[in-house]
């Protein structure tokens, strides 16, 4: 973990130098032409069509999605019979806002820098076995710093944050008795290191993103098996249309997922732990969104 | 492709990488051990059929958008969806008096074989729980065996009669109910437990669960701090070799703040037991208080006024140390108790304060030392 978080600050790091001296290249003015103001003397010359001056980065964007998803939670050997979790489909809403403070002031080193914020929330999600539903929530929440690097209209960028992700599923009630799910909630909290691609293509836009989320808790799981340990990892690709140069409409596709080492120990569960090797809470969605450029 | 300075970065190349390297760190762990896992589902008798249960059999929830899926439901090892639930029900429930053969109450006979086939389906007789299902290993929240163990209780009043099981055994109830099957009795079954050291010169409760102890005529009562009858979270027993039975009660969080007022509900442990004889009794326990910020515990006897026990002095080894009152210049507190049966409760006060064992004395000037004094 520690070789990876090393990995992501060194690109950070790569890419505040090398897009320090790019920007400089894209952005200042170009040096006064000794034949300013005189005819060309090349006149006559073929000259090459001028290249049309690369868009500034935007110092604030902000994305709004409509997100269809699904989950699952199974357990890998799972020796004690513990359920296994699906939803099969459910909406949520995403937010993803990325500001570059330095953007608003300067085109050089400090407009690479900026917070990387972003939000989920699920609605009209239960949980049922048989007649009785449990209600569900789902959140997520991160914040981070990125660094970003245009290259030639396209983007490489790279984040590290912390996020918390949670997953309840509550007592249902029978009268004034509580019905237990039989399902562990989780309630993650993780570090974020990821890298994102962003390729530009006239109107269209294609972008791949992944991170690596070193997960710190888990909420119950760690109850049943108190010497469990997890990591997640997240995928995104996304397809967009430019509909003005502020606009833009997005199809996103994403997988998330956290892996358990349950670890149970054979003395805990003479007391009643239940034994499983593994566990694996999985995340698909698709969402349609749009995404807002300040200053473009 | 993009380019960095001089040097050209394959950017479908890079993706691949990343999302590689990815999968393969993020796996689900394999069960180490796995035979003996195994071997301690089957218990004595036990087919060796523990492999039919890694399966997840297709969800059965109906409604709703999300549903748990249904357990692995087969007859193999013993307990199957908890190896200890078979002993639970030994020991707790098919008791004389209680749900024995002879005389079960409720005619709910927990003791003679076959408990799975005979229960399955089958309602209760009594006028509270009339019409209920015994065990529904589909639905364990409507299931009786599970559901009068849970506060409240499914109908009825709350199993078992007396000393309610630690949420540990009632999820490891549940869990068994889902997945049923008592295929021989248990050599590895707690019975001895609580009269393990009967013959010895202190009385015990050394299994959780276990019934109220028993002071002896001639000596004091010993409690392992994990045999509570209860125990509210925060607090949980934990492990550790070198604590008396392998296990003791703390709040491991570091995180959690100090509990400054007498405590509610959470973070309780409550010991039932019974005494001989009436007299003035010293309690000592046998804590683990590494430094001064986790150092204390509350403590009452008989709902009486919570005891602030405090500044302990600070070791990372286990130690005895006589229940004093903080808030009374750590004047040492003794208990007039009679004959007969009484309630302890041991909260938390600090996390990261450890307890292993506790221990009632008459004798004022005995001091306990060791695992077992």
């Amino acid at each position: 973990m520690s070789s990876l978080l090393r990995a992501v600050a060194a690109i950070s790091l790569c890419l505040a130098c090398v897009g320090a001296g790019r920007l400089r290249a894209q952005y200042e003015p170009a040096p006064a032409s000794p034949f300013a103001g005189e005819e060309n003397p090349r006149s006559g010359e073929q000259e090459s069509a001028p290249e049309p001056a690369a868009e500034q980065p935007s110092p604030f964007d902000a994305a709004l999605g409509f997100a269809a998803f699904t989950r699952s939670f199974e357990y890998k050997d799972n020796l004690s019979g513990l359920r296994s979790y699906g939803l099969d489909l459910g909406p949520s809403l995403a937010l993803r806002l990325h500001w570059y403070p330095g953007a608003h002031f300067d085109s050089g080193a400090a407009s690479l820098f900026g917070l990387d914020l972003r939000g989920q929330t699920a609605f009209a999600i239960d949980s049922a076995f048989g007649a009785d539903k449990y209600p569900t929530s789902s959140n997520a929440l991160g914040i981070g710093v990125r660094a970003r690097l245009p290259i030639e209209g396209h983007e490489l960028a790279a984040v590290i944050g912390y996020g918390h992700q949670s997953f309840a599923i509550d007592d249902a009630l029978s009268g004034r008795r509580k019905l237990d799910p039989g399902v562990p909630s989780t309630s993650y909290s993780f570090a974020r290191l990821g890298a994102e691609l962003r390729f530009v293509f006239g109107d269209y836009a294609a972008s791949a993103a992944a991170a690596y989320l070193p997960t710190f808790s888990t909420g119950e799981v760690g109850r049943l098996f108190p010497h469990a340990s997890a990591a997640g990892m997240e995928t995104e690709i996304s397809l967009s249309r430019a509909l003005s140069s502020a606009f833009e409409l997005s199809f996103t596709l994403g997988l998330q997922r956290f892996a358990y080492s349950l670890k149970p120990q054979l003395s805990e569960v003479k007391k009643g732990l239940p034994i499983a090797g593994g566990a694996l809470d999985q995340y698909l969605w698709g969402s349609l969104g749009a995404r807002f450029f300040l200053g473009r | 492709m993009a380019r960095i300075g001089e040097k050209r970065v394959d950017s479908r190349a890079f993706a691949l990488v990343l999302l590689l390297g990815l999968g393969a760190c993020v796996k689900p762990g394999s069960l180490d051990h796995r035979d003996e896992f195994k071997a301690l589902l089957r218990g004595d008798g036990g087919s060796d059929r523990a492999d039919a249960k890694i399966s997840f059999p297709t969800d059965a929830g109906t409604g709703g958008n999300g549903k748990p899926g249904t357990s692995p439901a087969t007859d193999g090892g013993q307990g199957a969806g908890c190896p200890a639930a078979c002993d639970l029900i030994k020991n707790r429930c098919a008791t004389a008096g209680c749900h024995a053969k002879t005389g079960a109450a409720g005619s709910l006979d927990l003791e003679s074989p076959e408990i799975v086939k005979r229960l399955s389906g089958a309602t209760a007789h009594t006028t509270a729980c009339a019409g209920k299902t015994l065990l529904d290993r589909s639905m364990p929240d409507r299931s009786l065996l599970y559901g009068k163990l849970t506060d409240p209780p499914l109908c009825g009043i709350r199993m078992p009669v007396g000393i309610v099981l630690a949420a540990s055994d009632i999820d490891c109830m549940r869990r068994w109910v889902a997945s049923p099957s008592c295929t021989a009795p248990s050599a590895s079954a707690p019975a001895a437990d609580a009269g393990s050291d009967a013959g010895s010169r202190t009385g015990s409760v050394a299994g959780a669960g276990g019934g109220p102890a028993m002071m002896p005529s001639d000596g004091p009562l010993r409690i392992e701090a994990e045999a509570a009858g209860t125990v509210t979270s925060p607090l949980a027993a934990q492990s550790d070799a070198s604590a008396s039975g392998g296990m003791y009660l703390s709040v491991p969080t570091a995180s959690m703040a100090a509990k400054n007022d007498a405590p509610a509900t959470d973070g309780v442990a409550s010991f039932i037991f019974q005494l001989a004889k009436a007299g003035n009794y010293k309690l000592w326990g046998r804590v683990r208080t590494p430094t001064l910020d986790n150092n204390s515990f509350w403590v009452r006897v008989d709902g009486a006024t919570w005891v602030q026990w405090n500044n302990i002095a600070a070791s990372a080894d286990w130690q005895w140390n006589a229940v004093h009152d903080s808030a009374a210049s750590e004047a040492v507190v003794m208990y007039d108790l009679k004959a007969g049966q009484h309630t302890l409760n041991v909260a938390y006060r600090e996390p990261g304060a450890d307890l292993d064992e506790l221990l009632f004395t008459t004798d004022a000037a005995f001091t306990p030392s060791g695992v077992d004094p």
